[in-house]
């Protein structure tokens, strides 16, 4: 009996052992979202169209840990203040951002190219003030480079740390990444960088190692700014699409570097920039850029062992200056003439400058809102509506920190004063009256004078122009047109002429001797010259009498109408057509002799 | 009757263990088994294996930049994926590839294959920077 039970027991067991390898699991996503349910972790795991993989076909992953200690220099400790720091920090948004954008390491192992690099681009920018400037430098210089640290098969952290304190790392442009490195086929060498680029890098003065403690990394970072660190990552890491990352399932993956840009106490986790492009992870709760994500204090003990090699890096900040030279005090200024304002400037201010005008302590008006800091100068057309003041300054500010200076002391600036000029209208060898100058501005923000009107003569003249602007003058009469149409001027300007020709329209059929049957269809036409205005009125004559309107508008471009007699027009031998400018009505002209309309 | 019960819950498991491999007995102890170890130079061979033989790849995967293989549509008549793991494949670099370890195990005879993808799961297989194929007989 016991015998029987045995080998009824071990059938059921070998049955339920085969079967439950035929059993189809779950996919990957749903058993890492299921294991953050079970978990209670605060991520979230995203769908992608290639995650319908088994869990029979991806079973757990046995890693083996990697050695994390080989750093060819250690790095110096750093002197961790105890210091009272805010409960939260995103180098994205403390005072400005100071944090470049999310990079593409692709498919060359160089994570450790990229915390490196970024963390040298967010300590210039730190550095410098300069906020929200994408100071993009050359990961490719440490990919490359003999001691940059490593290539696409991995790399140390410390090892490009001293490479980026050494030497530095030139601007992106000078040496593109391509994700090969020097052992690839094709090779890509240091020598393929920019001629002579270690002349000009970006470089800190030191790096420390920072002690894997919250407090610690903390410290740092709002010590130093965004930090260089390690971490392990498993496969549910890839399925990341916000939240606050903690470990839940999957197989250790591989060793990686990122950055450390902040941290959240009331969330208890770090704000990281990841270096998988902006198509993976999140915002991480500001702005609109992905490829960042949250992970969990928590994950610094444990599996993922975050932040267990920690590096900060310093470079002191800079002093930079921009002097006001010119106008620098007691300079006496004309509205409406051409200035220009100079200014010098030592470190790196930033890139461009905003230049205002100011009366005292109070803003006037913006003169540049971006001009580029190096050249030095700036030419100033004073417009013609700044009023007179003896206590005017010139301030001039970097656009990208509080860098800024003013004029030592006051200049003045005069109001702008006024020029006149005139000019003569003829038609025809004599002067033309009655003439329309009408006035408006091309350039400058000079007060624009009344129109006049010629006189007997032609003649015409206004005064009230201002210095520093440039005017149109244009002549306008009806029935005329004019040449040139128009005239541009600034400062006393006499003989603004021109000559206007006088618009005519002339009948050129029925001209006289024509018969039209009465209920034919027949063509009006007519030729123009000048401006005689777009439209022409078309009026049937018995006799010098007006008999009927044939058209009331017709365009008088067309040249020509098409009119269909009344059936029972009355028929007679004395018709003549005139034809009429509808919006001058001495431009008119009337078939040169009598034609005939015929009964139907 | 439990007798009986026995005897055709023992005659249906035996039916099915010789429809999956001819010859192979209930226990794996009961024939010769191999290992056949692949590696990516391997890739696009046919392999003859037997019934019961172990395949085990090996390749190389860029974890740290966010890329792994990935088996596409793994042929469950024949193979049956018995394991995973990763190892170091270069010491004490950070970024460094794993060497990735699959075994499959031939479980009937017949001709199939195994087609490996290496990618970024959120980018989709077809950015895939590598593939890897393997033609299998199982004899």
């Amino acid at each position: 009996m016991f015998k029987k039970k045995l080998v009824l027991l071990g059938l059921v067991l070998f049955v339920a052992v085969f079967l439950a390898g035929t059993v189809s699991f779950a996919d990957e996503l749903s058993d890492i979202q299921a294991a953050i349910k079970a978990k209670g972790a605060k991520w979230v795991a995203g769908e992608t169209s290639m995650m319908k993989i088994s869990k029979e076909e991806r079973k757990k992953r046995l890693g083996l840990i990697l050695d994390l200690s080989p750093i060819e220099e250690q790095p110096v400790a750093l002197q961790e203040q105890v210091t009272v720091v805010p409960a939260s920090l995103d180098w994205r948004n403390n005072a400005g951002d100071y944090v470049t954008p999310v990079r593409n390491q692709a498919s060359c192992g160089s994570c450790w190219a990229f915390a490196t690099t970024a963390a040298l681009e967010s300590a210039t920018v730190i550095a410098h003030s300069w906020s929200g400037v994408n100071l993009d430098l050359a990961e490719q210089i440490l990919v490359s480079c003999d001691g940059g640290g490593g290539d696409c098969g991995g790399g140390y952290i410390g090892a490009a740390s001293s490479y980026i304190r050494n030497t530095g790392l030139p601007e992106e442009t000078c040496f593109p990444y391509r994700a090969l490195d020097r052992y690839d086929n094709p090779p890509v060498t240091c020598d393929q960088a920019c001629p002579d680029w270690w002349t000009s890098t970006h470089k800190i003065d030191s790096y420390s190692g920072i002690s894997a403690t919250v407090d610690a990394i903390k410290n740092a970072l709002n010590t130093n700014g965004p930090l260089v660190t390690t971490m392990a990552v498993y496969n549910d890491f890839f399925s990341y699409t916000g939240g606050v990352y903690t470990h839940v399932s999957g197989g250790l993956a591989g060793y990686h570097a990122v950055l450390i840009i902040g941290y959240d106490d009331p969330g208890q986790y770090f704000i990281v920039k990841n270096s998988w492009g902006a198509g993976w992870g999140s915002t991480a709760g500001y702005g609109l850029e992905k490829g960042y994500f949250m992970i969990a204090y928590s994950q610094m003990s444990g599996d993922v062992s975050f932040g267990a090699s920690t590096l900060a890096y310093s470079i002191p900040s800079e002093t930079s200056t921009i002097t006001v030279t010119y106008p620098n005090g007691g300079q006496d200024w004309q509205a409406g003439t051409p200035q220009t304002i100079t200014w010098t400037y030592t470190g790196n201010p930033g890139s461009s400058v905003k230049i205002e005008l100011y009366r005292g302590a109070s803003f006037s008006r913006t003169i540049s809102s971006g001009t580029p800091l190096a050249n030095g100068s700036y030419p100033w057309s004073i417009p013609s509506d700044v009023v007179f003041g003896t206590d005017y300054l010139i301030k001039i500010t970097s656009t990208s920190s509080s860098t800024s200076d003013m004029s030592d002391s006051y200049f003045t600036i005069n109001a702008v004063s006024a020029f006149s000029a005139s000019g003569l209208v003829t038609s025809g060898g004599a002067g033309l009256s009655g003439v329309t100058m009408t006035f408006s501005r091309v350039s400058g923000t000079g007060t624009i004078p009344a129109s006049v009107i010629t006189t007997a003569g032609g003649n015409w003249s206004q005064t009230g122009f201002q210095f520093g602007t440039t005017y149109k003058v244009m002549p306008t009469k009806s029935g005329y047109a004019f040449s040139p149409a128009y005239l541009n001027f600034s400062n006393d300007s006499i003989g603004l002429n021109f000559t206007g020709t006088q618009g005519s329209v002339t009948v050129t059929y029925p001209n006289g001797g024509q018969s039209w049957k009465a209920g034919s269809t027949q063509t009006i036409s007519w030729t123009y010259a000048g401006n005689p205005g777009p439209y022409v009125k078309i009026e049937l004559l018995k006799g010098g009498i007006l008999n009927r309107t044939v058209s009331s508008q017709t365009s008088i471009g067309s040249g020509s109408f098409s009119w269909k007699l009344h059936p029972k027009q009355t028929p007679g031998i004395d018709y003549r057509i005139r034809i009429t400018s509808t919006s001058d009505s001495t431009v008119t002209d009337t078939s040169d002799s009598n034609f005939t309309i015929l009964k139907r | 009757m439990v007798n009986k019960f026995i005897f055709i819950l023992y005659c249906f498991v035996t039916l099915l263990q010789y429809d999956l491999c001819s010859g192979v007995g209930l226990t794996e102890e009961m024939h010769d088994k191999k290992i056949i170890t692949l590696e990516q130079q391997d890739k696009g061979k046919e392999i003859h294996v037997k019934c019961g033989d172990l395949i085990e790849i090996k390749l190389e995967q860029m974890g740290g930049a966010g890329y792994q293989w990935y088996v596409d549509n793994l042929d469950k008549k024949h193979l049956e994926l018995l394991s995973e793991e990763a190892k170091a494949a270069a010491e004490g670099r950070i970024g460094a590839p794993v060497l990735g370890i699959w075994r499959f195990k031939a479980t009937k005879k017949g001709s199939t294959e195994i087609r490996m993808n290496h990618y970024r799961v959120w980018e989709g297989k077809e950015k895939a920077i590598e593939h890897f194929l393997i033609k299998l007989v199982v004899e």
